[in-house]
């Protein structure tokens, strides 16, 4: 029964977080979205019948079809041929008023077109839900040891070789999101997903880069962009200055690269310790 | 003004005539045409052309740029990464929705077809598959469409999945006989994969293959119950390879479904993440091997199956060979599906190593957790789809590889369906790798991310000794084959996004790339070209 009503619960949060996404959506000014271009944008849902239409679902359908449509004695709707082509009630309608006494679904005669819309919103919305991965919630992640994480962040992280727990790090539990924090110490800088939907975020510290010509002269300055043919970069001065790699030593000193050559090193459970820790940090 | 320019193109195309593809001829690479999205049915995208030679290639000029401007999509959806047909002097490519034939001299558009809007996933298209005039396209809705190559009108469309069920189509269809082999994607709602062959005068269904075994079938016995079977993905991505003479077709199958759940599914969850060979006439099974048992990391194993013959442990045989997404890399008997060679190209954490059929080992620890699984490599996989290559001239397999992590999530409540967790990418990076099939060992490799991203350009070899593709800073790149060091780069500003392919053309070799937006064709000037024809 409590793990029943967590699932619902969940559900509702999860129905919440679509909604908004989807009124926010509509509310902000027409900018192209990369992942609805590419993914194709959320089927049109109306929230209020959305939230309706779960209201007579749950007690009407989900004692056999399971609150959350996912199936239970009957079958899963959320992929059912027939809800997923329905539109506004005209497939799964005949359906409800008339049973299908040959599979023990009984009639529901006396649910309105209007309830019945409401029920086709809410099934759109639970598959919308499954299958819109960028709406999932990633939650449940301290279950790590924070004494043992702060052993390994003075220890064999060598996080305090740089980071101090009173300094930069203070405080920092109340800034990120449990989620988000976790995938900043393992690679700091924006995400993937950040970069593709175009998302500021605070740049990272450029790397430092000399690089020693042929000729004996040495040029260094803030690494702008190179390739294995040139290195850019921005001089004392403020100068941009390109020169080519051809013949020349090149030395980048990248802060974040001790973050990269970790991520061999970690161990989930170091992880799931390192996380408890900072979240201390508040 | 417009009109006038159809009517010309359409009068100096009128001579051409139907293409037949001859099953012998596409064993290996043909030199004045590339008539299938591989360039032939082996898939090592490796050409003879020596025009162009290690030698020569700093001399490589622009010829043209074509810029498919009018595509209607943008940023990542709107890239080239179908591999250009050409036919008769005519380059057939496209993008999702979008398909367009391109004078292959001039860079000029002949005619550009546009599918109406729709809400399929508009992630990528491979390009499109040729029976005598007419050409074979997959929209992102899952429609198979037969346009006329002449004037890009179409003939007819016929439904191949439901995009209501989330079904979306991204691969080139590949022609046998006279079937046109079409794949589906689609990962999002646990549905199941499958191939079909149609009819091309009018795309009507020969026969099916579905990826799930039915109950009591061999391979059933991977899969928990028959719930779990019926949506258990596998879809069939990518074009497939073909051997006339075993008369075998070779496709590739992705990820099970639901994408992170494993519990859901405990088994290998046969033929999914599998390389299957099937009767081309039929349809049926004859043998299959499964890179990725019990796949929680959405790992399609669906890279192009390179097909070659050379010799291992004092034997010749009949070869196959996978890079897989999984990171590690597979030679088979392409005769039986029996393994080979099973080695690593990439470090790995998540396989406890391999088993007594070649295949690696999953380490459940490093399956999706909710408080997260960190992993190598990630989602995006240690390779991916982009087109590898292999010569035969040297043994060496090519592959455009990417070490990275990811921390996997299961996220789901209750019932797992759909992906059911997600994973958050930490790290790219981008290594062109050369590996000697008959040990799988890395012989070199060659850092194409020296500043960072990743890099989704496939690569082409000449049995000269030049490998073509690009970096993730803008640059075309030509390596010597033997090492890897660079002889030839030129800076175009966007990143490849396709296999890159070859051709000769009024006795000139081209190189074509594509690159974002754009098409790059690139060949020697033509004193240079015509004193290679002479010596």
């Amino acid at each position: 029964m409590r793990h029943h009503l967590s699932r619902c619960v969940t559900l509702l949060v999860f129905a919440n977080a679509l909604l908004h996404a989807q009124d926010q959506a509509a509310r902000a000014p027409k900018k192209p979205d990369p992942v609805a271009a590419m993914f194709g944008g959320p089927d049109k849902i109306d929230p209020a019948a959305a939230e309706r239409g779960q209201k007579i679902f749950a007690p009407t359908c989900g004692f056999c079809h399971g609150a959350d449509a996912a199936g239970k004695s009957a079958p899963d709707l959320i992929r059912s041929q027939l809800a997923l082509h329905d539109e506004g009630g005209n497939l799964i309608g005949p359906v409800i008023h008339n049973g299908r006494a040959e599979r023990g679904m009984p009639a529901f005669p006396n649910l309105t077109n209007d309830q019945i819309a409401d029920i086709a919103a809410f099934l759109k919305l639970r598959k919308q839900a499954t299958s819109n991965r960028f709406g999932y919630v990633i939650q449940g992640l301290l279950t790590g040891n924070a004494k043992a994480g702060e052993s390994y962040f003075n220890g064999n992280g060598k996080c305090s070789t740089c980071h101090s727990a009173t300094g930069d790090l203070a405080g920092i539990a109340n800034r990120l999101e449990p989620v988000d924090l976790q995938r900043r110490f393992l690679s700091p800088g924006p995400s993937m997903m950040e970069m593709f939907m175009g998302k500021q975020s605070k740049p990272l510290p450029s790397p430092k880069v000399t690089v020693h010509l042929p000729s004996g002269e040495t040029v260094s300055g803030t690494l702008v962009r190179t390739d294995e043919f040139y290195v850019e970069l921005k001089d004392a001065a403020g100068w941009h200055r390109s020169v080519s790699r051809e013949g020349a030593r090149v030395e980048i000193d990248d802060p974040m690269s001790f973050h990269r050559e970790q991520l061999a090193k970690y161990t989930d459970t170091d992880m799931h310790n390192l996380l408890a820790y900072l979240e201390t940090l508040k | 003004m417009k009109l006038g320019f159809v009517w010309f193109a359409a009068l100096s195309l009128s001579t051409l005539i139907g293409q037949e593809l001859n099953p012998q001829a596409l064993k290996q690479l043909p030199t004045d045409t590339w008539p299938t999205y591989n360039g032939d049915y082996s898939g090592r995208r490796n050409s003879s052309l020596n025009q162009i030679d290690p030698s020569n290639v700093q001399s490589l000029g622009l010829q043209w740029i074509f810029r498919a401007a009018n595509s209607g999509l943008n940023g990542f959806a709107g890239s080239i990464k179908s591999t250009p047909l050409l036919v008769k002097g005519v380059l057939y490519f496209t993008m999702p929705d979008n398909v367009w034939a391109v004078d292959a001299r001039t860079g000029s558009e002949i005619w550009h077809y546009k599918y109406p809007d729709n809400p399929g996933v508009h992630i990528g298209s491979r390009g499109v598959g040729m029976y005598g005039d007419w050409l074979y396209f997959e929209s992102p809705d899952c429609n198979l469409i037969s346009i006329n190559a002449k004037d890009g009108k179409e003939r007819w469309r016929k439904t191949i999945a439901d995009v209501k069920a989330e079904y979306f189509c991204t691969v080139a269809p590949l022609i046998v006989g006279n079937r046109v082999i079409v794949g589906v994607g689609g990962d999002s709602l646990d549905n199941p994969g499958f191939l079909e062959a149609r009819d091309p005068e009018t795309g009507d269904v020969q026969w099916r293959w579905e990826t799930e075994p039915l109950p009591g079938q061999p391979g059933s016995e991977t899969w928990p119950n028959q719930e779990a079977m019926r949506h258990g993905g596998g879809m069939t991505w990518m074009p497939g390879t073909y051997d006339p003479d075993l008369n075998l077709l070779y496709w590739t199958t992705g990820n099970p479904n639901p994408v992170h759940a494993g519990d859901a599914r405990k088994g290998d969850n046969l033929w999914t993440c599998s390389i299957v060979a099937l009767n081309p006439d039929t349809g049926k099974l004859v043998w299959a091997f499964q890179p990725s048992p019990h796949d929680t990391h959405d790992w399609d194993a669906v890279q192009t199956p390179v097909l070659f013959d050379g010799e291992l442990n004092g034997q010749k045989r009949k070869l196959m060979a996978q890079a897989s997404r999984n990171g590690y890399f597979f030679v088979l008997d392409r005769t039986n599906g029996k393994s080979l060679v099973t080695a690593p190209f990439m470090n790995n954490n998540w396989s406890k190593g391999v088993d007594a059929q070649g295949r690696p080992i999953p380490d459940p620890s490093k399956e999706p957790k909710r408080d997260g699984a960190l992993v190598s490599p990630s989602s995006n996989g240690a390779t991916n789809w982009f087109p590898p290559t292999y010569d035969p001239a040297r043994g060496l397999f090519f592959v455009n590889a990417s070490q990275n992590y990811s921390v996997f999530y299961y996220t789901a409540e209750g019932k797992p369906e759909g992906y059911a967790g997600r994973d958050d990418f930490l790290t790219f990076s981008s290594i062109i790798q050369a590996i000697d099939y008959r040990t799988g060992k890395v012989q070199w490799r060659h850092d194409i991310s020296s500043a960072g991203g990743m890099s989704i350009g496939g690569l082409l070899s000449t049995t000269s000794g030049l490998l073509f593709g690009g970096d993730t800073t803008g640059n075309l790149l030509a390596l010597d084959e033997n090492d890897g060091h660079t002889l030839w780069h030129a800076r175009v500003a966007q990143n490849t996004t396709n296999g890159p392919i070859t051709y000769m053309l009024d006795g000139r070799q081209y190189v074509l790339f594509g690159a974002g937006d754009s098409l790059f064709a690139f060949a020697l000037p033509r004193a240079a070209a015509n004193a290679t024809a002479s010596r």
